[in-house]
């Protein structure tokens, strides 16, 4: 078949809509197969908080029984870490990093289709545990060894785990080498890579994270499937294997994992502000520092996550854990600085953003906090800790996916969402996050042990935990406003137009949705804000007079004449 | 500047206040330190929230008075960049030093006082006292309680048979994970005299919630004679030498 | 060494940082620790980091546009940097079989058996497309060189 055929013989039959989206390669459909399947996961595993919560709400079991209990808290963190977090993250950069660079497509478009697949099927797979007599996985999300030796759950839900998770680390494997091969080779002339735009470059750096810390985890999964069923004993020390082996090979993934699905979300208000403030992103290339520097020590500090062992190394763990607040914090101080004098437009995405720093803030100290030693003696596996880990994840991936689907659904569709119900969405989830996690932090303060079905009245934790209890079920009805929005939305006539906030990168030099192709003509591109520079060409205005700073470019070339 | 000076005093009063109201009262020599430091730390974490809030919440009202039209397109500053890099790096290296300082004081080794194994499995604990013979067991429908004189250190040998567990006295500001064929061990030293409920902290399976147990601080005297009439009538005092390896069924309340 | 490392370009200078730090902290780590499992995850992180700036630097003789800061670019959109494939099920084929050798591995070897139609069948779509794709490639840049030039495959406008 010849090159330039295929965009003419989709015009001209025109497939039944379902294998559209079945045989698609298209890098587009595929973001948003894998946005919507992500966000699935995530409201099924929201909905098993929900009844986790309404368990703990009050001492004494009534809901659900121990053995459920402990299925729903292993299934609702593996969906929304490994399929929700990360594929959301996947879903956004597959439609916009392609249309950011200035390609048609991505690298491997095939390869792309078969990573969907194998990440649905993961987490079909994982799920359908549930469906056996023995029931999911209760082994916990990290699945320590040796609980999930065969010894001790040998239930087929937790081999059911292990193969879903080992298809959806393939699938991520193979998405990040798509992603490095995409940017790297695919970029349109004149996009070199201190002009790409940030959430690119922090795909770019999620994609390297998820290359190196991704296998650790395969490794392991392979470890304990050989463990379980072909008479190994990597990690049974009764028979000389090592029960801290496999802590090493989780969190050497496990933990750039928390920053894979935080630094594209990063990326994400990376965008936000600088449009919303109509101002450059302040410090572009301190901000892509900080970006690098957060994924190089996140590759350093997994054993924070087991300093309770007494049998691991504390003060490297410890100051590594701690350096990483440095570009962290850089990072916020630079988003407060690109608002900081601009003409802000309050729209929804751009409160998601700020919503974010102030969110963020409170996960980022708590972090500082149980980076230290001493204090995560007190801290660790209780809900101290658990209140951390939402704040940190809901902070980054929740708070700015929906600031991304609002500021990209006009670009997915042609179509506005409802600015009112964006408004009413973001102040439940203001509010009931707060009502959610802060009575947490305390009752882990107080020593509440995570993962108990239980408690005793003797404890006094009712009150508080029933406060938790009303703040998560303020988050499930927070999210109905979205789903209508959305709704109505998709309903609705495409109004948006091609640019409606007034962009800075490729992507809204096109037209929404985008053609098959992507685009029909590039601006030329002088800056990482192509599309500004055109716009203030357009209107007749001289960089000059507003402060446009030229374009340094790489070390050693032509500065100025690129600048014009 | 006096004015920082009492800034300073009312942020580390006001962590104080938090330190104490968010953590258990330490019942610990150990707990006691980690208490401190803690208090440090709260201390900064306010101090760096409210710069974060407080600059957030600034730059968003500034921006009612901005003109219509394009802002100034100011693209960075290379010496504000430098204060926001250097002043969190001095903090974090400071707190680091803090750390390193507790934690030598924390898993200091004391001599003198009472050995104590301890064994976790599903879902139960053993307690030996290595001295004396002394053993406790016990299962979630009749947690065991151990007993250990107040001044002490009490040395700590903790081990697992099955699967990881951990050994979490809220009270102590304290945890360690029991992992089967790794052996760890550590110190407490408890100062006031009480009862500390504990539990296991690290999941360990379908009755990982009742896996409790606590801890019974007397004085010398009374811990002499305690562990006497536990040696004599093990019965009397609790279960001797339970089995680890036994497979419980306990009935979860 | 210093010097040709500062005439690499970013894209290999990339993976040459990450390579660099690995390697200390591996070193690092082991001397303050000497814990072997963690070493060699870390080690294996600077090996796999140096691999690829090793390979890209090799690869850089070809430089694409978007390396010159010079080629600004912009005008009608003629993406010749790859060919973009049509609808294809061989994703979803392989795919499936891939997921059902997987479930073989909880309910028995039989299913990897099953699995292995789904993935030929996907398997040979995909190489067969992909070797056409080359072809047409291969065809249309030669029709470039001849000035013909070759139509850009976003011609739907």
């Amino acid at each position: 078949m010849s090159a330039s055929a295929p965009a003419v013989a989709i015009r001209r039959t025109e497939p039944p809509a379902l294998v559209a989206w079945l045989a698609t390669t298209d890098h587009k459909r595929i973001g948003v197969l894998y946005m919507v399947t992500a966000f699935g996961f995530f409201l099924l595993a929201g909905l098993m908080a929900m009844v986790m919560r309404s368990e703990l709400a009050q001492p004494g079991q009534q809901i659900v029984s121990a053995q459920t209990y402990d299925q729903l808290f292993t299934i609702h963190g593996t969906l929304m870490m490994l399929f929700f977090a990360t594929p959301l993250a996947i879903g956004f950069a597959n439609y916009i990093v392609p249309l950011q660079i200035g390609a048609a497509d991505m690298a491997f478009p095939r390869l792309n289709a078969l990573s969907y697949w194998l990440f649905l099927f993961g987490g079909v797979i994982v799920l359908l545990g549930f469906l056996t007599t023995s029931g999911a996985a209760d082994i916990g999300w990290t699945g320590y060894a040796p609980l999930s030796e065969v010894r001790y759950s040998a239930n087929v839900g937790v081999d059911l785990w292990i193969v879903g998770l080992a298809l959806s680390g393939a699938s991520s494997i193979m998405g990040a080498v798509n992603f490095i091969a995409t940017i790297y080779a695919r970029r349109a002339p004149g996009m070199t890579m201190f002009r790409m735009p940030i959430f690119t470059w922090n795909m770019l750096v999620t994609a390297t994270m998820i290359l190196f810390a991704f296998p650790a985890i395969t490794g392991a999964l392979a470890l304990l499937y050989i463990d379980r069923h072909l008479g190994g004993s990597f990690f049974d020390a009764s028979r000389g294997g090592d029960p801290i082996i496999y802590q090493h090979l989780f969190w050497f993934f496990g933990h750039p994992e928390v920053y894979i699905v935080a630094i594209p979300f990063f990326g994400i208000v990376s965008e936000i502000f600088p449009v919303f403030s109509r101002k450059p992103l302040f410090g572009y290339r301190l901000v892509i520092l900080a970006t690098i520097l957060i994924a190089g020590l996140s590759m350093t500090v997994w054993a924070h996550h087991m300093f309770t062992t007494g049998r691991v190394n504390l003060p490297f763990f410890s100051i590594m854990s701690l350096l990483i607040a440095v570009p962290t914090g850089i990072k916020i101080f630079n988003w407060i600085a690109t608002m900081w004098g601009g003409r802000l437009s309050l729209r929804v995405p751009m409160l998601w953003a700020i919503g974010l720093i102030y969110v963020f803030t409170i996960g980022g100290i708590t972090g500082v906090i149980v980076a230290s030693p001493p204090l995560d003696y007190q801290f660790q596996d209780t809900y101290f800790v658990v209140a951390h880990l939402h704040n940190v994840i809901i902070g980054s991936t929740v708070f700015a996916g929906f600031a991304g689907i609002y500021y990209w659904f006009p670009k997915f569709t042609g179509r506005f969402l409802s600015e009112r119900l964006g408004r009413l969405h973001f102040a439940a989830w203001m509010v009931g996050f707060a009502l959610t996690f802060v009575p947490q932090y305390q009752l882990g303060a107080e020593g509440m042990p995570r993962r108990i079905v239980d408690y005793a009245v003797s404890t006094g934790w009712g009150a508080l935990n029933l406060l938790s209890t009303l703040g998560a079920f303020l988050l499930g009805l927070g999210t109905i406003p979205f789903l209508v929005a959305v709704a109505l939305a998709l309903r609705g006539p495409a109004t948006a137009g091609d640019d409606p906030w007034g962009g800075n990168s490729l992507e809204w030099a096109t037209s929404s949705p985008p053609p098959h192709h992507n685009f029909r003509r590039l601006p030329p591109i002088r800056s990482e804000r192509p599309v500004f520079d055109e716009r203030l060409a357009r209107a007749g205005i001289d960089p000059a007079a507003v402060g446009v700073e030229p374009d340094v470019g790489p070390p050693g070339a032509g500065a100025a004449d690129v600048a014009e | 500047m006096p004015s920082l000076a009492v800034r300073r005093t009312m942020f580390l009063a006001l962590a104080a206040l938090i330190a104490n109201g968010c953590l258990p009262v330490p019942a610990t020599q150990q707990g006691r330190q980690i208490a401190d430091l803690y208090g440090i730390f709260a201390a900064g974490s306010i101090v760096v929230a409210g710069i974060v809030w407080v600059a957030a919440s600034v730059a968003l009202l500034r921006s009612r008075r901005a003109k219509e039209g394009l802002p100034r397109q100011v693209s960075g500053n290379l010496v504000v960049e430098g204060i926001w890099t250097a002043i969190p790096l001095v903090t974090v290296l400071a707190l680091f030093a803090l750390t390193v300082a507790t934690l030598s004081g924390v898993d200091a080794r004391g001599s003198g006082g009472v050995s104590l194994h301890v064994t976790a499995f599903r879902w139960g604990w053993t307690f030996t006292y290595p001295d004396s013979g002394v053993a406790i067991s016990g299962l979630p429908e009749s947690p065991p309680e151990i007993v250990v004189p107040v001044g002490e250190p009490v040395h700590v040998t903790l081990d697992a048979t099955d699967v990881n567990h951990a050994f979490f006295v809220p009270r102590f500001l304290f945890k360690r994970d029991a992992i089967p064929g790794r052996p760890t061990t550590f110190d407490f030293l408890v100062q006031e005299a009480g009862t500390y409920p504990g539990a296991c902290a690290e999941y360990c399976g379908v009755f990982h919630a009742a896996m409790t147990f606590s801890v019974r601080a007397v004085s010398r005297p009374e811990f002499d004679s305690w562990l006497a009439s536990a040696r004599s009538s093990p019965s009397a005092a609790a279960s001797a030498g339970g089995s680890p390896s036994a497979s419980p069924s306990p009935s979860v309340p | 060494m210093i010097e040709r490392l500062r005439r690499q370009p970013e894209e290999v200078l990339f993976f040459a940082r990450s390579a660099a730090f690995a390697l200390v902290v591996a070193t690092v780590y082991w001397f303050v620790s000497y814990e072997p499992a963690g070493t060699t995850l870390l080690g294996l992180f600077g090996v796999a980091s140096a691999f690829a700036a090793i390979l890209l630097a090799r690869g850089q003789r070809r430089a694409a546009p978007a390396t010159d800061p010079e080629a600004i670019g912009g005008g009608p959109f003629a993406d010749e940097s790859g060919r973009v494939p049509t609808q294809t099920f061989a994703p979803l084929q392989v795919g499936s079989g891939l997921a059902i050798a997987g479930l073989g591995l909880v309910f028995g070897p039989w299913l990897i058996l099953a699995a292995l139609l789904p993935i030929a069948l996907g398997a040979v779509t995909w190489l067969g497309s992909v070797g056409a794709e080359l072809e047409a490639t291969e065809h249309s840049d030669t029709a470039l060189a001849d000035g013909m030039a070759g139509l850009p495959p976003s011609v739907d406008g």
